[in-house]
């Protein structure tokens, strides 16, 4: 219990401190309601009154309320994992009684609980009047925060696996780049699985990339018993391998470093 | 007898590195299959620590100080060698050992930058699983005897690097390691800031016996922290020594400051050499394996009207400079011994009996 205190620390204080960037906040805020208008005018235009696999103009507006509050509520924590490699500060980490990767992952809870309430309380007035009010019944939201946990816990390991590739290659921003593009398009950040074409669709369910931002997303805009268990199992799922991969990775790292000093 | 808080036998470190190809294909190719050449980071070093003792490691830049030192709080594993830190294995037993031992390596900060030290403190105090109880007796007084209440609800990006560097101490401290291992703890700070840091140094050492280990370019933190000095150099170990031995051992020269009543040149004295001379004001160094002090000080009292008088030691930092760079004296032009130059060219066996006295310095110069 005690063991798991010390994470619970580790995210409040970074929450604390988080929370101490409130210009930078603002000027993120101000991004995010500029995204969500134009995409709503977009929605609007393109279904009008219509729908697509049951999904109406409000839902999407909803759904993108979801998905860019995650997005940008997630802070750059891989560049200071990525620096920390570099420049060899990882090793003072290791002796401290405390998981690096556990560390970094409750920091990281942390400040996201901190940024996504924020954007939630900007982001849901505008969607109320943009789209109306939540789609989602009270009964899906405890399932919409589970794959929220779930979603940016995966987002964490998938960015961590990337990060510590640094400890052999020089240059890691451009697998950044394309793991944040399959994000954006594979991942559902604007435009919900239901939109692609049946084999697409099959394709991308068989990926990682949707657990992050469409999962929870979905499960806050419409609530489904069938649909929230195959989510949030695929995300279980995706979540073990990758918790498993950073861990590996970050052995083997580790096991480097202490050989050979990095 | 006690257990030491540190034994290390043996101690040796050697790293592969990739020789850099040059070309394309050789890139290529070396991508795959690198050429490797070793380097020996550490060589057999031995060395015993004692509950409660204060030593300085120091050396210059690329000595082999911060692997010996990731060494001995478990971070690198050795390529041969012993090591026991607190009767434990360090790269076997990390964690337990993480739990006795506190570090502050003065360029990395472990205090949240946008919030005040409290909160860093708090954390900490979960980090090593503190009982609250504990925890607000200890923080309580270390806040006390570090005088750091003032600003303790502060956030640290507003603390001058003294005070910053005060409370990395207590951070350090609130776990009651056994051993503590200071990196550069006065890297940056102005004089004041730095003889406030040793004295709380000695203090914590005097009240709670802790181990400290500290590795510092300060020649002002060693002789006034330290016991012990331990030097090191291309990864071996050139000299292990009292501090106040160091200077007897090392320095054969001393300095006169004189002020004189009447303008007068000082008498020629074998082993005295002229360092300046400004009005009444004049300053000589003597080497004494050339002549004793007394002698040289009978000599420019029975010439010179002397209206004041002051004899010192050439400062520890120029001794630790001519051992780093093999100079043959701390001032060379008189010459006293080649011990210093040994201690960079022989191998360390031999430097280091020849510094603790086996092998009798040669006189140069003269």
């Amino acid at each position: 219990m005690r063991s798991l205190a010390k994470y619970f620390a580790i995210a409040r204080i970074s929450a604390r401190s988080s929370s101490t960037y409130l210009a930078d906040l603002a000027g993120r805020t101000g991004f995010f309601i500029l995204i969500l208008f134009i995409l709503s005018r977009v929605w609007d235009k393109l279904l009008g009154a219509g729908t697509v696999e049951g999904l109406k103009q409000r839902d999407l507006v909803w759904y993108l309320v979801f998905t860019e509050s995650l997005l940008l509520a997630v802070p750059p924590f891989e560049q200071n994992i990525e620096e920390e490699v570099r420049s060899g500060s990882v090793a003072y980490l290791m002796i401290r009684p405390v998981h690096y990767l556990g560390h970094h992952l409750a920091a990281f809870l942390g400040e996201v609980s901190v940024r996504l309430s924020l954007n939630l309380l900007v982001g849901a007035p505008f969607a109320l009047l943009l789209g109306g009010p939540p789609p989602a019944p009270p009964a899906g939201i405890p399932w919409a925060l589970v794959a929220t946990l779930l979603g940016l816990t995966l987002h964490f390991h998938l960015l961590a696996c990337l990060a510590l590739i640094a400890f052999w290659l020089e240059e890691t921003r451009p697998f950044f780049w394309i793991y944040q593009k399959l994000l954006f398009t594979a991942g559902g950040l604007m435009i919900p699985m239901e939109f692609f074409p049946g084999w697409l669709r099959t394709v991308l369910d068989h990926l990682p990339f949707s657990s992050v931002l469409y999962a929870p997303a979905r499960l806050g805009v419409r609530y489904d018993p069938a649909l929230a268990f195959g989510l949030i199992a695929r995300q279980a799922l995706w979540l073990g391998v990758f918790v498993a991969l950073s861990h590996a990775i970050y052995r083997r790292a580790a096991t480097q470093l202490q050989v050979n000093g990095g | 007898m006690t257990s030491p808080a540190l034994e290390v036998t043996g101690l040796r470190k050697v790293f592969r590195v990739a020789e850099p190809a040059s070309g394309f294909a050789a890139r290529l190719k070396a991508l795959f299959s690198p050429t490797w050449r070793e380097v020996v980071a550490v060589k057999d070093i031995d060395l015993r620590v004692e509950e409660g003792e204060l030593i300085a490691f120091i050396g210059p830049n690329g000595a082999g100080k911060s692997t010996t030192i990731k060494m001995l709080t478990g971070i690198l594993h050795p390529t041969a060698g012993q090591v026991r830190v607190l009767g434990v294995v360090p790269w076997e037993q990390r964690s337990e050992l993480a739990r006795r031992i506190g570090t502050v390596f003065g360029q990395r900060s472990q205090l949240w930058y946008h919030l005040p030290p409290r909160d860093t403190f708090e954390l900490l105090s979960h980090v090593y699983e503190i009982s609250r109880a504990d925890y607000r007796q200890r923080v309580g007084d270390l806040v006390e005897r570090f005088e750091i209440g003032e600003f303790y609800d502060i956030p640290v990006r507003k603390l001058s690097l003294g005070q910053r560097m005060r409370c990395e101490l207590v951070a350090s401290l609130l776990h009651r390691p056994r051993v503590l291992f200071l990196d550069e703890p006065t890297i940056g700070l102005d004089v004041l800031a730095r003889a406030r840091v040793r004295d709380l140094l000695l203090e914590l050492n005097r009240q709670e016996g802790i181990t400290t280990f500290l590795t510092s370019h300060e020649a002002d933190d060693i002789e006034e922290i330290c016991r012990r000095v331990v030097i090191v150099n291309r990864g071996e170990m050139v000299l292990d020594i009292p501090v106040k031995e160091l200077k007897h051992r090392f320095l054969q020269v001393k300095v006169i400051d004189l002020r004189l009543r009447e303008l007068a040149d000082p008498p020629a004295v074998e082993g005295v050499r002229i360092l300046k001379k400004k009005g009444h004001g004049l300053k000589l160094e003597v080497d004494t394996t050339a002549v004793p002090i007394e002698r040289a000080l009978s000599e420019l009292f029975k010439t010179l009207s002397i209206a004041d008088i002051v004899v010192s030691d050439p400062p520890l930092e120029e001794i630790i400079g001519a051992i780093y760079t093999g100079e043959q004296s701390v001032n060379p032009p008189i010459g006293t011994c080649a011990v210093r130059a040994e201690l960079v060219e022989a191998p360390a066996g031999d430097a280091l009996r020849q510094a603790q006295g086996e092998l009798e310095p040669e006189r140069h110069g003269d």
